[in-house]
């Protein structure tokens, strides 16, 4: 009796990553170069396992064997919650099964992306400026339109892959942080309509070791900036 | 002695000592990673340092209308070399009520922004959200 082929997907309990990216591109975390289990999963190559040269953030090819066929994938640190993914597989297919053991590291996962990463981040924005709640934080048309155009430009010079871990507002400014384990940078959107910053700093641990703050930051300099904290650490 | 209750009138707290901060709004708890935003711990112009409760409940008195709140470990001013919080930046902690206490040495964004970024992407990553006191 024929059976149709089961993709088992294997989810670390403590989420996952890797949206937005490009439609038809696959997000996989670093770990998930790593282990390739069981017949029924996609097999990761050895052409894959030797790809950890990958910088997060670049484009590659996916070898996937079983099923024949190559893809574009991107290597991403950002983070999905484990609910948002198991929510998005349970209406993308019936027959997925998933691992929830702690034991096994997660080996292949598709998760949902947009048309158009930035969109996400866009709206994050627009729902911090058009909220309708007046506070002393909610950020000034002026940091919500700069934050928009430098973004914007940024992403002409190469497209922004990773979402950002934290959109926030305070005293009407706007912060958009981007945190991988290591390296961790904010975009900072004056009230006052003057120039952006970018501060950026090496962790180790919870610790930064350095940090540095950056002025008149231009849309170059933010692009320079999510490619570096994207970047695995030598 | 009453004129001088406040800063000098309380004991350096135990290492052990947890200080408990309000989330004032539902936006400033991450739901998704369990932690607060950063701007928990940004400080502002007209206060002299970040409010902390010294339980749950002193928390819950003095902020009536908060969403949770998370919590930190004093900690040694020895563990790592690091100051109070672990924290390489130098901190300190003031009491200044038998249920209340100030986090002094952070600077206001408008201050050093560096300094008020580095310090609170801190404490993000070493807080801890803290379940709701019973109400009584």
């Amino acid at each position: 009796m024929a059976t149709d082929p089961v993709l088992l997907y294997r989810l670390q309990p403590s989420g996952l990553c890797g949206y937005p990216v490009p439609k038809d591109v696959w997000p996989l975390r670093p770990t998930e170069y790593l282990y390739g289990a069981g017949q029924n999963t996609f097999n990761i190559d050895k052409k894959l396992q030797e790809s950890l040269s990958h910088p997060v953030g670049s484009l590659f090819t996916l070898s996937e064997s079983l099923f024949k066929y190559e893809m574009p994938a991107v290597l991403s640190a950002g983070k999905v919650v484990q609910e948002e993914l198991e929510e998005w597989l349970d209406s993308f297919q019936e027959n997925v099964e998933r691992s929830l053991n702690s034991v096994a590291f997660p080996l292949l996962v598709s998760v949902p992306f947009f048309e158009r990463p930035l969109n996400h981040v866009l709206l994050a924005i627009d729902e911090l400026c058009n909220n309708g709640e007046l506070s002393e934080d909610t950020p000034t048309a002026l940091a919500c339109v700069s934050a928009q155009k430098i973004l914007a430009e940024a992403e002409e010079i190469a497209q922004i892959y990773v979402d950002p871990t934290t959109v926030e507002a305070s005293e009407g400014d706007l912060l958009i942080h981007w945190d991988s384990p290591a390296k961790s940078m904010v975009l900072i959107c004056p009230g006052d309509g003057s120039a952006p910053s970018i501060y950026t700093e090496m962790l180790e641990g919870v610790v930064a070791t350095t940090s540095q703050l950056r002025g008149s930051a231009s849309a170059q300099k933010l692009s320079e900036a999510l490619t570096w904290v994207m970047s695995p650490v030598n | 002695m009453g004129n001088v209750a406040g800063e000098l009138g309380w004991p350096p707290l135990h290492a052990e000592s947890l200080l408990y901060r309000a989330y004032p709004f539902p936006n400033t708890l991450n739901r998704n990673k369990r932690k607060p935003e950063p701007n928990l711990f940004y400080r502002r112009a007209q206060e002299t340092g970040l409010s902390v409760g010294l339980s749950p409940e002193a928390v819950t008195r003095r902020v009536p209308r908060n969403f949770g709140m998370c919590r930190l470990k004093v900690g040694a001013t020895t563990d790592c070399g690091n100051g109070v919080l672990g924290c390489p930046d130098p901190l300190s902690i003031v009491q200044d009520a038998e249920d209340h206490a100030e986090i002094r040495g952070i600077p206001t964004r408008n201050e050093d922004q560096e300094r008020a970024l580095r310090i609170a992407k801190y404490l993000v990553r070493i807080c801890e959200d803290s379940p709701l006191p019973c109400s009584s």
